[in-house]
C-alpha cells in the first residue's frame, strides 16, 4: 500500500493463521486452519464488531493484528505499515499504534504492580522521561477512564471489576495508540456494570478518535457499539458490512441464526432459524462450506460439495458469502 | 393459581463465618414453587442466588448455614434434614445442574456409569439394567448415538453435550424439583438457547418443576413463569414472565432492564446512552443499614437509608422491597 496515500487504519487481506498439530501418531502434523483467506479493513475513529462463537478463529485474528502469532499467510497492514516486517524492526513502534484490552480484568492486571506504575511504566519504556510529563499523563488518563487519581497508588487486587477494567482501558490508552482491540471487554464483569464500561468505551472512542476492533459473542453489544460488522465462522468471515444493513437485511444464514439464538423476552423466537449442533471441530472442517451441516437454509448439493464462495455484494456496504446468494437455485427442494 | 407448592421458602437466611465473625450473606428469602413451575432466580455475582439453591439441595459448606427459616419440600421440613435423609432426597427428588460441566462430571467415569449410577443407587437396580437406562436417558437429550457416547468419558465430549449428559443425570429419576444454577453461561450462545429449551421440554414432560438461577435477565423472563430478581442477599422483585421486562418497579431491575443493550433497540431508538447504575456491587461485609440498594438508587429517599423496606404486593402475586411503591 502506497504509504503517503491516506487508507484505511487496519488493512487485512487473504489473511492465513494455520497452527501445526502434531499426528496422534507422533509423526508428522497437520495444519489447524483458526483464520483462513479473511480480509478486513478499519477506518481511522471505526468501531468495528467481530462477532463468532468460541473456536471461530477471532481471537487469533486479534492475536495476529499485534503481531502475536506468526502469520502463514497474507499482509496486515496497520496505519500503512506492515504489522509483521515493523514488529520484527521496531516492536514499540507497533505498540504505540495498537493496543488489546482482554477479557478478564482479574488476570490481566499485574498484582505486584501499583496501578501508577501500570500506567506510568509503558510511558518510561516508550521514552517519556521526565517524571512530571509521565505524571500528569497518568492523572490525566485516570480522570479520563473515570477513576480518581488518589487512587493511583493502590494495587489491582483493591478495584472491583468494573474499576479493574477501567484501569485495563487506561492502560491501553495511555500511549495514544489509533486502533484498540477489545476481546470481550465487558463478558466477565456484572452486569449491572457492562452498561458502564460500554459508554466509556464509546465516549473514549469519540474523544479520543480511536478505532476499535470490538470481539464479542453478545450481539445486543455488538449492534449497540459498531459502525460495521464482521461475522465469523470457523476461521472465514461470512458476511461483513455497515451495522444496520447486517441488522436489518441479515443475509448469510449463519448470522440469522446467531441473531435467533439470543432469548427477546418481548419476542419469541422462531424455531425455524435455530441452528442446531454444535461448531466442529476447525481441524476437521466439513467439506464445502464449513457452515453447510448446521444451515437452516436447506442446503444443496452445492454447499457440500464447492468450498466456501467468493462475497456476494447484498446491499450497500454489505456483503456475504453463500452459495446460496451466489447461486439462487442450488438450494435443495424440501 | 392455587398448586400446592412443590419447594416453600420461607424467610430462609444463611450466615457465613468468617475470622470467627458471623455475616449474613442471604436474607428473609422467601419464594414458592409450584408443582411443574418453571421459576427464575436472576440476580448478579455475589448475590446469593446460588446459596440458596445450595442450601435447598443440603450442599452448604462447613463455614456456611441456615440461620433463620424453613425449607419446605414436598410437605417436608428439609433444612434440618442430616447428611443421610438429604442423600436420599438429593439425586432423586431434587437434582441440580452446575455451570460447568466439566468440573461437575467425574473425568474418570464414563458418562454411562456416571448416569447408570443413579438408577443404582437410587433405584437399586443391576448395573447391566442401569446402563440400558442410561442409553434410553441419552437418547432423551438428543445426544446422537447414545449407544456408543455411553463409553466415553467427559473429556471426550464438547461442552454442550456435557451439558446434555449433566441433564441426562439430574432428570434421571424424575425429581420433583430441579434447581438449574446457571446452566448455560459455560456455553456458547448458540447452544444456550437449544439446551435451556431441552431442560424446559424435558421438565414439562415429566412435571418437574424447575428453578432457574442466571444472570441473564433475557434469558430467564423469556423462559420462567415467575421471576424474582436478588440484590445483595435479599429478594428486590418478584413477577410474572415478562412483565419484569416490560413493567420493572424496583429500581435495581428498571436499571438492570434499562442498561442491557437489547437487540434490535439500536435500530428502534438509535445509540441511545446506556442507562448506567453507579457504583459496584456490595460485598457481604458492606452492606448497609436500611434498603441495601440505596447507595447506588438514583430514587433514595431519607428513609431508605435507615428502614429496610418490606414487600409492597404489585399485580396478581408480585412484589417489590422499595418505599417508592405503597
Amino acid at each position: 500500500m502506497d504509504k503517503d496515500k491516506k487508507g484505511p487504519l487496519l488493512q487485512i487481506s487473504e489473511l492465513a493463521v494455520h497452527y501445526p498439530i502434531r499426528n496422534k501418531s507422533g509423526f508428522g502434523s497437520r495444519p489447524l486452519k483458526a483464520v483462513d483467506g479473511v480480509s478486513l479493513t478499519i477506518q481511522a475513529g471505526e468501531c468495528l464488531g467481530l462477532v463468532g462463537e468460541s473456536g471461530c478463529g477471532k481471537s487469533t485474528l486479534a492475536q495476529a493484528v499485534l503481531g502475536l502469532v506468526p502469520i502463514t499467510k497474507g499482509t496486515i497492514y496497520l496505519n500503512g505499515g506492515d504489522v509483521v516486517a515493523t514488529r520484527k524492526k521496531n516492536r514499540m513502534a507497533q505498540a504505540r499504534s495498537v493496543q488489546m484490552v482482554f477479557q478478564d480484568p482479574f488476570a490481566s492486571l499485574n498484582p505486584r504492580q501499583t496501578i501508577y506504575q501500570t500506567l506510568s511504566n509503558p510511558l518510561k519504556l516508550h521514552g517519556v522521561k521526565d517524571k512530571a510529563q509521565r505524571d500528569a499523563r497518568v492523572v490525566e488518563m485516570l480522570s479520563k477512564v473515570g477513576l480518581k487519581p488518589e487512587l493511583s497508588d493502590r494495587y489491582a487486587h483493591e478495584f472491583s471489576g468494573g474499576q479493574r477494567q477501567r484501569i485495563c482501558i487506561a492502560r491501553a490508552l495511555i500511549l495514544n495508540p489509533k486502533l484498540v482491540i477489545c476481546d470481550e471487554p465487558v463478558s466477565a464483569l456484572d452486569v449491572s456494570i457492562r452498561a458502564q464500561i460500554i459508554n466509556l468505551l464509546l465516549d473514549l472512542k469519540d474523544d479520543l478518535g480511536i478505532a476499535l476492533l470490538m470481539i464479542s459473542h453478545d450481539l445486543g453489544v455488538v449492534e449497540h457499539m459498531s459502525d460495521r460488522i464482521a461475522v465469523m465462522y470457523l476461521g472465514h468471515i461470512v458476511e461483513e458490512g455497515n451495522w444496520k444493513s447486517i441488522f436489518t437485511s441479515p443475509s448469510h444464514p449463519y448470522t440469522n441464526a446467531l441473531i435467533a439464538a439470543i432469548p427477546d423476552p418481548l419476542k419469541p423466537t422462531s424455531l425455524e432459524t435455530r441452528m442446531t449442533g454444535e461448531t466442529p471441530s476447525a481441524l476437521t472442517p466439513p467439506a464445502g462450506c464449513p457452515f453447510h451441516p448446521r444451515c437452516k437454509e436447506s442446503p444443496g448439493e452445492i454447499c457440500r460439495k464447492n468450498k466456501i464462495p467468493e462475497f456476494v455484494q447484498v446491499g450497500n456496504d454489505h456483503q456475504a458469502r453463500c452459495h446460496l446468494l451466489s447461486q439462487p437455485g442450488s438450494r435443495s427442494d424440501i | 393459581m392455587t398448586l400446592k407448592p412443590v419447594l416453600d421458602i420461607k424467610d430462609l437466611s444463611i450466615s457465613i463465618e468468617i475470622d470467627a465473625k458471623y455475616y449474613t450473606a442471604v436474607e428473609g428469602v422467601s419464594l414458592s414453587i409450584g408443582k411443574g413451575e418453571i421459576f427464575g432466580l436472576v440476580g448478579e455475582s455475589g448475590c446469593g442466588k446460588s446459596l440458596t439453591a445450595l442450601s435447598i439441595a443440603g450442599l452448604l459448606s462447613a463455614q456456611l448455614q441456615i440461620s433463620n427459616g424453613t425449607i419446605a419440600f414436598e410437605g417436608q421440613q428439609i433444612e434440618k434434614l442430616k447428611t443421610r435423609g438429604m442423600r436420599r432426597l438429593r439425586g432423586d427428588r431434587i437434582s441440580m445442574i452446575f455451570q460447568e460441566p466439566m468440573t461437575a462430571l467425574n473425568p474418570l467415569m464414563t458418562v454411562g456409569d456416571q448416569i447408570g449410577e443413579m438408577f443404582v443407587l437410587h433405584r437399586g437396580m443391576s448395573m447391566k439394567d442401569a446402563r440400558k437406562k442410561a442409553i434410553e436417558a441419552l437418547d432423551q437429550v438428543q445426544v446422537p448415538s447414545p449407544g456408543r457416547r455411553i463409553h466415553n468419558y467427559p473429556h471426550q465430549l464438547s461442552g454442550g453435550m456435557r451439558q446434555r449428559i449433566m441433564i441426562a443425570i439430574a432428570l434421571s429419576c424424575n425429581p420433583a424439583l430441579l434447581i438449574a444454577d446457571e446452566p448455560t453461561t459455560a456455553l456458547d450462545v448458540t447452544i444456550q438457547a437449544e439446551i435451556v429449551e431441552l431442560i424446559l421440554e424435558l421438565c414439562k414432560a415429566r412435571g418437574t418443576a424447575v428453578l432457574m438461577i442466571s444472570h441473564d435477565l433475557g434469558l430467564v423472563a423469556r423462559m420462567c413463569r415467575r421471576v424474582a430478581v436478588m440484590y445483595a442477599g435479599q429478594i428486590v422483585e418478584e413477577q410474572f414472565g415478562s412483565d419484569i421486562f416490560t413493567g420493572p418497579c424496583h429500581p435495581y431491575t428498571k436499571g438492570l432492564v434499562g442498561s442491557l443493550p437489547r437487540l434490535g433497540g439500536r435500530l428502534e431508538k438509535g445509540q441511545v446512552r446506556l442507562n448506567e447504575i453507579s457504583g459496584t456491587v456490595p460485598s457481604i461485609f458492606e452492606f448497609q443499614d436500611g434498603c441495601r440498594f440505596h447507595p447506588r438508587c438514583p430514587d433514595a429517599m431519607d428513609k431508605c437509608r435507615h428502614e429496610a423496606p418490606m414487600q409492597t404486593k404489585i399485580g396478581p402475586r408480585g412484589y417489590v422491597r422499595c418505599y417508592n411503591y405503597g
